[in-house]
């Protein structure tokens, strides 16, 4: 057997779930990211800037509060209850505000905070540390372990598949509602697919690591740039940059976490802001 | 929505509302954690004491923030010409938050002979000041442009994380201010007032006298210029001015978001558009939610206080199901 | 000139020896303390804002006129006949000011535990004398009980409680175990340790119990710091306590990470569940003896608590 002091044993068996871990998820987030462009016809759509995320932060509070200690990883339903009714209310906002992204924007920033804040009340009034809650719901993989992975892999393999079975159509169902229905697609169906997919990707990432932002942000917007027409090219695509823009990110602040760890979100978090800011530049020169 | 209620009707609403927040008020002096039995034990000057230096400065405290915070965002809702926008898009809240945590690792044993309330607040306020600056650095000619809302998106999420970890690398020195950046009224006394009812006496006269001009602003750009408001100039201004109170307000209580979108919304659902009619309006809502947030805090486990931000979100979370419903 | 590069000199001598870290000097530092505030009189209405002060109270048998309850909302329960009438006034961190005002205190006792929550101090000051009873040595209570019970004239209290800790250490003692200790607490998602030099190790080192060398702590807490499991598997002790609040279970969430089972601790059973009030939090007098008989108790040394892996 592996002998327990050599750093050999702790790069196995304790840093690649995390590695592992880190790309499995920017693939997850990459791929909800880009489901939440099409489905709120949004290009700065982001799970955790506009709430979706959020909804799984109030449900993991109100497990814990209840004092529930299944290993995290079972906390997958309830958690995924939560992201569906924060993606619901994603949706049905973006039917209200066709045509004006920034409203989209700026209401999902209200619903993210406003349920964010409820998850940290309640883990206020439940006496709990909060900084290790600060620390969880920026977004941390500092407590993976395998059976994480197996969930993660499981749920990104079927999920990835599916994702990129449906992508042909997405390119019809971002024409709208009248244009789709005309060219034989089932739009409201697709729609739930959407919401279900979303919900189902962004739920297993708040299980095992909190909620990290700004991948399906930057992800499928690179890939867009990079692919523009063919769908199923920007799905592999964003499986790839997802995946490596992650580790690339857990591998830095690993780096930063000598003395205490820094959790993953906020490093994407900063690539994110620099991401929105440079867009912005680009354009106005 | 226009407004077409009678004027009477509008005044009459305000008075009623003034008249609230002055119970309130009271409520709030005589309802606590110490209470005493008769009214004869009122007039004891020792409980006359407690009121005074425990329970008036923090409702004022309270008071004042609530209301720089809600004009600080119809002020940005006024400059962008969008209506759910907060002082967190242009990143004060969260500027002012970093600024404040950079103080407490810098001043942590009281240096310079400055107390540490003192340091904390004054870092506050110049860090909402940087965000504005850096704000403003970014943005583009014209304010209203949504590319700049997106840039302030950018900058509030770099001081999330720029906090985040700065709280998570020092922990044991800055873990009292996990608390306060919930927003927390504990411990407020009249020195926080200092800086605060000035800024929030500003505020208020500077949005009755220029309400008509920002009803005018709130037009498009070119009908405002051709009725004689140099756009960029009174943006400039209005932005300057929502930075200033919203940071003063950070710097006390720390940043009470909700009360940015909640109210100025609210307010326009009965009101309507007219900024005049908004201004006085949303001051009292402020006053209203406030005070009585405070006194919930108080009053439901004591000797224990749940801080004003939890019950603030709690009170707003219904806006949720406005706020997908609007337009 | 020489005399005043000699004094200048002293001067800052003097200011380097005022900055005197907590572990060293936490019983002269005390009795400074008592000494400015220049009273005339034992002080009869004490207010305690923090567990060893409530502590050492109860040992003295001197009722307080309020307490504060700890970071879980409760008070070990030993304590519960001594607070029973006494009026509660919040937790240590923010407690209720207006009842600390109207409950009329001499002396207020805390030990800090926001430190730079500057205005904490300046506000209660404004009521009444503060007097910090930090210590995050054993060795810093056993002076401080000593201090108190000169100046409430309760010696008599202090013999006998001496005597049960006499007791108490010799049953532990008498288990002659070998291991080395490290003492762990979880605060919802981060795992605290404590040093080699905290109050946790003192207590047991009296008992010829040996704990496991740490490292250093943080700047400002020497005695405790942050943690992982793979962090503690290089540290890698004997056997491992865990201090939980009563109803929580920290274990599933150390064992999710894989690094746990190789640890000796783990491997060999012995992991042991305590209650994080009393072990962790409390740092007080009578707190060392329900510790040793906890101990005694789990007949460390031999069988584990809890067979846990």
């Amino acid at each position: 057997m592996i002998p327990d002091e050599s750093s050999l044993y702790l790069t196995l068996d304790v840093y690649l779930p995390r590695y592992i871990c880190a790309l499995l998820l920017g693939i997850d987030l990459a791929l909800s990211g880009f489901l939440m462009q099409i489905l709120t016809k949004n290009r700065l759509a982001d799970t955790k800037l506009m709430g979706v995320s959020s909804g799984g932060l109030v449900a993991v509070a109100i497990l814990s509060s209840l004092n529930i200690t299944l290993g995290h990883a079972l906390y997958y339903p309830i958690v995924f209850i939560g992201c569906a009714i924060s993606s619901v209310l994603l949706f049905y906002m973006s039917l209200k505000s066709n045509g004006r992204p920034i409203f989209l924007l700026l209401g999902g920033i209200g619903i993210s905070s406003l349920l964010y804040s409820l998850a940290i009340s309640i883990f206020i009034l439940n006496h709990e540390d909060l900084l290790s809650v600060y620390a969880w719901t920026t977004g941390s993989l500092n407590h993976v372990n395998w059976f994480h992975v197996l969930l993660l892999f499981i749920v990104t393999c079927i999920g990835s598949f599916l994702v990129y079975l449906i992508s042909p159509s997405l390119k019809i169902y971002e024409l709208g509602r009248n244009t789709a229905l005309s060219l034989g697609l089932a739009h409201g169906r697709y729609s739930f697919y959407l919401i279900f997919l979303i919900t189902a990707l962004v739920s297993v990432s708040v299980c095992v690591a909190g909620s990290i932002g700004f991948v399906g942000l930057l992800v499928p917007n690179v890939a867009r740039f990079v692919f523009q027409q063919n769908y199923k090219n920007v799905v592999i695509s964003c499986i790839f940059i997802g995946g490596v823009l992650l580790v690339i990110c857990q591998f830095i602040t690993s780096f930063l976490s000598v003395y205490h760890e820094i959790p993953v979100g906020c490093m994407t978090a900063i690539l994110g802001a620099f991401y929105l800011l440079g867009r912005n530049l680009k354009w106005a020169r | 929505m226009g407004s077409v209620k009678i004027p009477y009707f509008y005044y009459m609403t305000l008075a009623f509302m003034l008249f609230t927040v002055v119970i309130l008020f009271l409520m709030s002096l005589v309802l606590g954690d110490v209470k005493w039995g008769s009214l004869v034990e009122l007039m004891d000057p020792e409980y006359i004491d407690v009121v005074m230096e425990y329970r008036f400065p923090r409702v004022l405290v309270g008071l004042c923030a609530a209301i720089n915070f809600t004009l600080s965002g119809l002020l940005l809702q006024v400059v962008t010409k969008n209506n759910l926008t907060t002082p967190n898009i242009v990143g004060i809240n969260t500027g002012a938050s970093f600024f404040a945590v950079v103080s407490l690792l810098l001043f942590s044993d009281n240096v310079m002979g400055v107390s540490g309330v003192f340091s904390t607040n004054m870092f506050s306020f110049m860090g909402s000041l940087f965000a504005c600056l850096l704000f403003i650095l970014f943005a583009r000619k014209d304010f209203t442009n949504h590319l700049n809302i997106l840039n302030g998106i950018a900058l509030d999420s770099i001081f999330i994380a720029l906090t985040a970890i700065l709280l998570l690398m020092f922990p044991n020195e800055t873990g009292s201010i996990a608390l306060w950046l919930t927003g927390s009224l504990w411990g407020k006394n009249l020195q926080d007032l200092t800086f605060l009812l000035p800024s929030c006496l500003v505020g208020v006269l500077f949005c009755l006298f220029f309400g008509q001009r920002m009803n005018i602003l709130s037009l498009s750009n070119e009908t405002s210029i051709s009725l004689g408001i140099h756009v960029r100039r009174n943006h400039f201004l209005l932005l300057l001015m929502s930075c200033f109170l919203a940071g003063t307000a950070v710097a006390s209580t720390g940043p009470i978001g909700f009360i940015s979108l909640f109210v100025p919304n609210v307010t326009r659902l009965i009101v309507g558009e007219n900024i005049k009619k908004i201004v006085p309006f949303s001051i009292l809502l402020a006053g209203i939610i406030i005070i009585a947030s405070d006194i919930l805090s108080r009053v439901l486990i004591p000797p224990e206080e749940i801080p004003i931000g939890v019950i603030v979100a709690i009170i707003c979370s219904p806006y949720l199901i406005f706020l997908v419903k609007q337009r | 000139m020489h005399k005043i590069i000699f004094l200048i000199l002293c001067l800052a001598m003097s200011s380097l020896f005022s900055q005197i870290s907590y572990g060293e000097n936490a019983v002269t530092q005390l009795e400074s303390q008592i000494n400015h505030l220049h009273l005339s009189s034992p002080p009869k209405r004490i207010l305690s804002l923090c567990g060893p002060g409530t502590e050492i109270l109860a040992t003295l048998n001197f009722p307080p006129v309020g307490y504060a309850v700890l970071n879980s909302g409760k008070i070990p329960a030993y304590l519960d006949p001594f607070l029973k009438n006494i009026t509660k006034v919040g937790n240590v961190a923010n407690p209720s000011l207006e009842r600390i005002k109207i409950l009329k205190p001499d002396v207020i006792l805390i030990d800090r535990v926001y430190e730079n929550q500057s205005d904490y101090i300046a506000n209660l000051k404004k009521i009444a004398p503060v007097l910090d009873v930090r210590s995050s040595d054993f060795q810093d209570t056993l002076g401080h009980l000593h201090i108190f019970a000169k100046m409430l004239g309760k010696e008599k209290e202090e013999k006998v409680y001496l005597k049960n800790l006499q007791a108490a250490t010799q049953r532990v003692e008498s288990l002659k175990s070998q291991d080395k200790i490290l003492g762990i607490f979880v605060s919802s998602k981060a795992i605290w340790g404590w040093t080699d030099k905290s109050y946790l190790a003192s207590v047991l080192d009296i008992a010829n119990v040996s704990y496991i060398k740490t490292g250093n702590g943080s700047q400002y807490y020497s005695d405790m710091l942050q943690l992982s499991v793979d962090k503690i598997l290089k540290i890698n002790p004997d056997a491992i306590f865990i201090f939980d609040e009563a109803g929580k279970n920290s274990l599933p969430f150390l064992q999710e990470s894989s690094a746990w089972k190789y640890i000796k601790a783990v491997k060999n059973g012995k992991i042991y569940k305590f209650d994080r009030d009393i072990w962790s939090r409390s740092k007080g007098p009578l707190a060392a003896i329900v510790m040793l008989d906890n101990l005694s108790a789990a007949n460390f040394g031999t069988s584990p608590i809890k067979g846990e892996k």
